[in-house]
């Protein structure tokens, strides 16, 4: 599993990472559309550098162990591949932007403006460096190793290192070491990175195990939901035969008597 | 002043346009709907379309009529028309402002061309009003949008006229544009509720008209008894 | 038939508006036609139309439960109507649904490429086999008037198969009412904690079920207000005190969870969403409940109408909470729906409303037949009465007038859409504010993000008082015009040319032909006088930026632009002798350090 380890001390916002995106993904001029958030992610910039407490920060895509964005599409155009990165099929998507509203970072982007719009995000430069055995444009266009590609254990480590060679310039912990559930995209920071999250804070558990009770319980509750109906009807269905075959059964069991 | 201008190209000019679209293509579709449904009261559903269609056709040829007595209705007539439907959709101007808003124009009229079209226009629709009201026949059956519309075509072109040509413009600027922007726009909303909308309504009529020979034997009685007028003359 | 030819009419109305913005929307986009934003992907479309309007065709599967399972007959009069709005329901939900897909062609995709861990997956396919499963239990009703032999076999078939065809339709009714709410369980995020519980699920099947019943009683109240029908009160009366009871299990269940997640404090907060989600529950249930408990209420139908409508208002805003206003909170969303998406959505109602008046005017939709209507059984061909023209069918009747309120509806939403429905790039205007002028100026144009110190005194003293290296141009009777006496919008160009200034000045003087040089040609940018003949000292000796096109002086680039464009380019020039600072100029860390705080206006000492 392939991930992303940037180290906050070490980003001298430069904005490099940003320009080999824009460069490798073929993106547009960004422009200040209405829909734009304010953190410089759109349809046209999967990454940004981020400027809080005198930090630069990198947001991209964190490339989720457990997507919650891959288990809401309907249809299965969002996909975690075995590399680690999230990637997304134009030719499958239907434009329900469900994966936008269950990313708990905010992160996948709209072409709000084509009457055509897809849905865009970092894919980790999945088909056009990672399959050719290239490292992502952004990290390899860091000057100074703020961000850096590799193993996700090789980079857990790293960061773990890091942190026991100069406890006092971190927090002690690695972002994106367990929240919902890890992600390929890793932080060292001496700041919280609370606002790279969108909305309330989320805990370790994975998204889609959110998810997953309400799902399991579809084909039983479906078919026992069948079986009650039939059930229902079936018993009133039978008690109303018998309530009517009963005044003719006396009127029959009268005639029989008087035959008698 | 500026900003009424700028409201009647504005929200009020879509507006206008709106309701002339829309308000053209319902009665087609009228059209056709009540055409279906008088074909189905016809008789003899074996209508010579072809024929039909090429008599319409005959009836719009001017030349035909050149030879009536009022000939001079028709040369005027003709006049009139071409200006009135050339100019507007093919002024470069207007062009120009279709492109700005809609994204893509068309190829213009020559300045020229567009001049005398409009002169055309104002004079002939001042004097087929007179006419209308020189005939005591023609006066009897005017209504009053027959009286009100050539004025306010020409009023139109008019302004139109003095505003692509500034110098010989007497008036101020504004009034003039105020007074094209204002016109043009009633013109355009006034057209599906006036005999305008008989640009879309003509291609129809003769063949209604050859329909309702054809209507089912007693298909007269049921329609006089329809209109309550039993026993009376028709 | 007074008050149904109005109410008609002003259905007309919206579903003509609404025609006209949904083909902008599919012209021009999502973007131009909606108010949504990256961060707020589902709006108004969603919560309204298809979280509300699946619940509000609820009413289909719990009458044909009561009636066909059940086997409560009294209640036979009420099936048709209900089965008939849920159907239409469905059909509306998947119309609106079409507007606020993105790609609505690859709808199909669902039926291909499958996803059974997403909920919303499972509730597509609920509602398509649903709707197939309605239009099959509605089919009796529009055949049973057919002669044909294959229409009343088809008719026969239909009528035995509709135990089983009632019980699926409950099945997956179950599900997708359900389901529904689980589509926002991936949401903990968004979801203010007093709406997000594992019990969502639950939450929306109970309160479909409740709020089925409120919107059978609606409907039968209104269609018998309008058709001017004696009102149902008997049957619904019962149907209120059944409401009664879920209405009141829906509050208990929901306080319970509310309780039992350790949320009780929150109820009261006096917060935005407590006061809110405190409201909802008195609107959909409480209130409304509490009304039909008491028999001398349900027995009236305006008692019946008062807590019918509370509790279908009451849940379609429970809907529109989970899907959006309960998200206002954590997420700060700047949504709110603009007009063209709640047109849309009416346009949707009201048409699948003039469908239903169709139904009740040509079939056996009411146990009373069909409504007739007077209608001519000949019509002359005659004038039409504005044209003078021969016209096939003189428009008579409802269609002719209610056409009428269409186009106007349809014209008068085109007039009043705003630019950007129509296509025009929809970048909101964002005023530049100057920056004070002193040694060192704090440029902060949007008094948002932290500023940029530029030191203008070194600058000065740099270019031996060069003012023209970068005041590149100057209005007239200026020495050195700043930057945002012309680039006066952060994003947007904005024309420095004022044409209204320049009448006023010249119309005493040579007039139009000043500029307009030969007056009967377009007066346009290319054959106009160029700025530069008359403002000979516009642009000044040595002046860095020079307009590529010397016509073309009206319109200066958005601020952030001309900024960066200034700033950079002259640093590129000059960084080879410079030190690193100076060279690192296209880096945003270089000016943009995250130090300067952003200038606060009311107190401009505070740094």
């Amino acid at each position: 599993m392939k991930a992303i380890l940037t180290d906050i001390t070490k980003c001298i916002g430069c904005n490099e990472c940003v320009k080999a995106c824009t460069e490798t993904n073929g993106l547009g001029e960004e422009r200040a559309y209405r829909w734009r958030a304010d953190d410089g992610l759109s349809s046209e910039r999967y990454t940004s550098v981020l400027r809080k407490k005198g930090f630069h920060v990198r947001k991209q895509c964190r490339h989720c162990l457990e997507p919650a964005c891959v288990s809401a599409c309907p249809v299965g155009a969002l996909k975690k591949t075995p590399e680690g990165a999230v990637i997304y099929d134009d030719s499958r998507c239907l434009g329900c932007r469900y994966c936008m509203m269950a990313c708990p970072f905010g992160i996948p982007r709209y072409l709000w403006s084509s009457p055509v719009p897809y849905v865009r995000k970092c894919t980790m430069c999945y088909t056009t460096r990672l399959t050719r055995g290239q490292q992502p444009a952004c990290t390899e266009a860091c000057p100074v190793e703020a961000t850096i590609f590799g193993e996700r254990d090789a980079l857990l480590s790293e960061a773990r290192r890091r942190i026991s060679d100069n406890p006092r310039l971190y927090l002690p912990k690695v972002f994106g070491e367990h929240e919902v559930g890890g992600t390929a995209v890793l932080y060292l920071s001496p700041i919280e990175l609370d606002f790279l999250s969108l909305g309330n804070r989320l805990d370790e558990r994975p998204m889609p195990e959110r998810t997953m009770l309400a799902m399991a319980v579809v084909p039983p509750v479906f078919l026992g939901m069948g079986a009650l109906m039939g059930g229902i009807y079936w018993v009133i269905e039978r008690r109303r035969r018998l309530q009517k075959e009963k005044p003719a059964e006396k009127a029959d069991n009268s005639d029989g008597s008087s035959d008698k | 002043m500026d900003a009424l201008i700028e409201f009647g190209r504005g929200p009020l000019f879509r507006f206008a346009v709106a309701i002339a679209l829309l308000g053209i293509s319902r009665h087609a579709i009228l059209s056709v709907i009540g055409f279906i449904r008088l074909r189905a009261r016809v008789g003899d559903k074996r209508l010579a379309y072809g024929a039909i269609a090429l008599n319409t056709l005959r009836r719009l040829n001017p030349l035909k009529y050149l030879v009536s007595s009022r000939w001079y209705y028709t040369v005027l007539s003709v006049a009139f028309h071409v200006g009135l439907i050339l100019v507007p959709i093919f002024y470069l101007g207007h062009i120009r402002l279709w492109r700005s808003g809609l994204g893509f124009g068309w190829p213009a009229l020559p300045g020229p061309v567009a001049d005398v079209l409009s002169l055309i226009t104002i004079v002939s629709a001042m004097l087929l009003l007179a006419a209308r009201a020189w005939w005591k026949e023609s006066r009897a059956i005017s209504k009053a949008q027959d009286w009100l519309l050539p004025p306010l075509i020409a009023i139109a072109f008019l302004s139109g006229y003095l505003l692509a040509h500034p110098a010989q413009n007497p008036f101020d600027f504004s009034i003039t544009m105020f007074v094209h922007v204002w016109v043009g726009d009633l013109l355009l909303l006034i057209t599906p509720f006036t005999k305008i909308v008989h640009c879309t309504l003509l291609p129809f009529s003769q063949l209604v008209a050859e329909m309702a020979w054809r209507m089912v034997p007693g298909a007269g009685r049921d329609a006089v008894k329809t209109l309550g007028k039993e026993g009376q003359a028709i | 038939m007074k008050r149904l030819l109005a109410f008609k009419s002003a259905l007309w109305f919206v579903v003509g508006a609404a025609a006209v913005i949904a083909t902008l929307r599919f012209w021009n986009g999502l973007g131009a036609t909606t108010a949504l934003t990256d961060l707020t992907p589902w709006g108004f479309w969603i919560g309204f139309d298809v979280t509300g309007g699946v619940a509000l065709a609820a009413g289909g599967f719990v009458t044909a439960f009561a009636v066909y399972v059940l086997h409560l007959d009294r209640y036979h009069a009420i099936v048709r109507p209900a089965v008939l709005t849920a159907f239409l329901g469905y059909l509306a939900v998947v119309v609106a649904l079409l507007f606020d897909l993105g790609l609505p062609w690859n709808i199909w995709h669902m039926i291909i490429f499958w996803n059974p861990k997403s909920p919303l997956f499972e509730v597509g396919w609920c509602v398509m086999l649903y709707t197939a499963v309605l239009s099959l239990e509605f089919g009796p009703v529009v055949l049973e008037p057919s002669r044909h032999p294959t229409l009343q076999k088809l008719y026969r078939l239909l009528k035995k198969a509709t135990i089983p065809l009632v019980i699926l339709g409950i099945m997956l009714s179950t599900l997708h009412q359900s389901s529904l709410g689980s589509l926002f369980l991936i949401m903990p995020h968004r979801l203010h904690p007093l709406w997000y519980t594992p019990m969502l699920p639950v939450l929306f099947f109970i309160s479909a079920i409740g709020l089925a019943l409120m919107m059978v009683t609606t409907e039968s109240l209104v269609s018998s207000y309008l058709y001017e029908l004696e009102p149902e009160t008997e049957l619904l009366q019962g149907l209120g005190k059944v409401g009664a009871w879920v209405l009141s299990s829906y509050a208990l269940v929901k306080l319970v969870d509310v309780a039992l997640r350790g949320r009780l404090d929150q109820l009261f907060a006096g917060t935005f969403s407590s006061n809110l989600f405190v409201a909802e529950m008195l609107v959909s249930a409480i209130i409304p409940a509490a009304l039909l408990f008491i028999p001398a209420i349900r027995k009236k139908p305006s008692g019946l109408a008062v807590a019918a409508f509370l509790a279908v208002g009451g849940f379609v805003l429970n809907r529109l909470n989970v899907s959006g206003i309960a998200t206002i909170e954590s997420t700060g969303t700047r949504y709110v729906p603009s007009w063209m998406e709640v047109v849309v959505s009416l346009g949707v109602v009201a048409g699948a409303a003039l469908v239903y008046f169709f139904v009740a005017e040509h079939f056996n939709l009411f146990h009373v037949g069909r409504i007739d209507k007077e209608r001519f059984r000949y019509q002359l061909p005659g004038f039409d009465p504005r044209s003078g023209v021969i016209n096939a069918d003189p428009y008579t009747g409802g269609f002719a007038s209610y056409s009428i309120m269409a186009v106007l509806g349809g014209a008068l939403a085109l007039a009043l859409v705003p630019a950007s429905a129509l296509g025009e790039t929809p970048i909101p205007p964002r005023p530049v504010t100057a920056p004070g002028f002193g040694e060192e100026i704090i440029i902060d144009g949007d008094r948002a993000a932290e500023a940029v110190l530029f030191n203008h005194q070194e600058h000065v003293d740099m270019e031996d008082g060069n003012c023209a290296s970068c005041h590149h141009l100057l209005r007239p009777r200026e020495q050195a015009t700043g930057c945002s006496r012309c680039h006066r919008d952060m994003n947007l160009k904005t024309s420095i040319f004022d044409h209204t200034l320049h009448i006023a000045r010249l119309k005493k003087g040579p007039g139009c032909v000043a500029c307009h040089s030969d007056i009967d040609r377009p007066k346009d940018l290319a054959h106009s006088k160029p700025c530069l003949e008359c403002h000979t000292g516009m642009i000044p000796e040595g002046a860095a930026i020079r307009p590529r096109d010397r016509s073309r002086l009206a319109l200066a680039p958005g601020y952030t632009t001309a900024m960066h464009g200034l700033c950079i380019g002259c640093h590129e020039k000059v960084s080879k002798d410079m030190d690193s600072k100076v060279n690192r100029l296209d880096q945003c860390a270089t000016c943009h350090t995250g130090k300067e705080r952003a200038l606060d206006p009311m107190n401009p000492d505070v740094r």
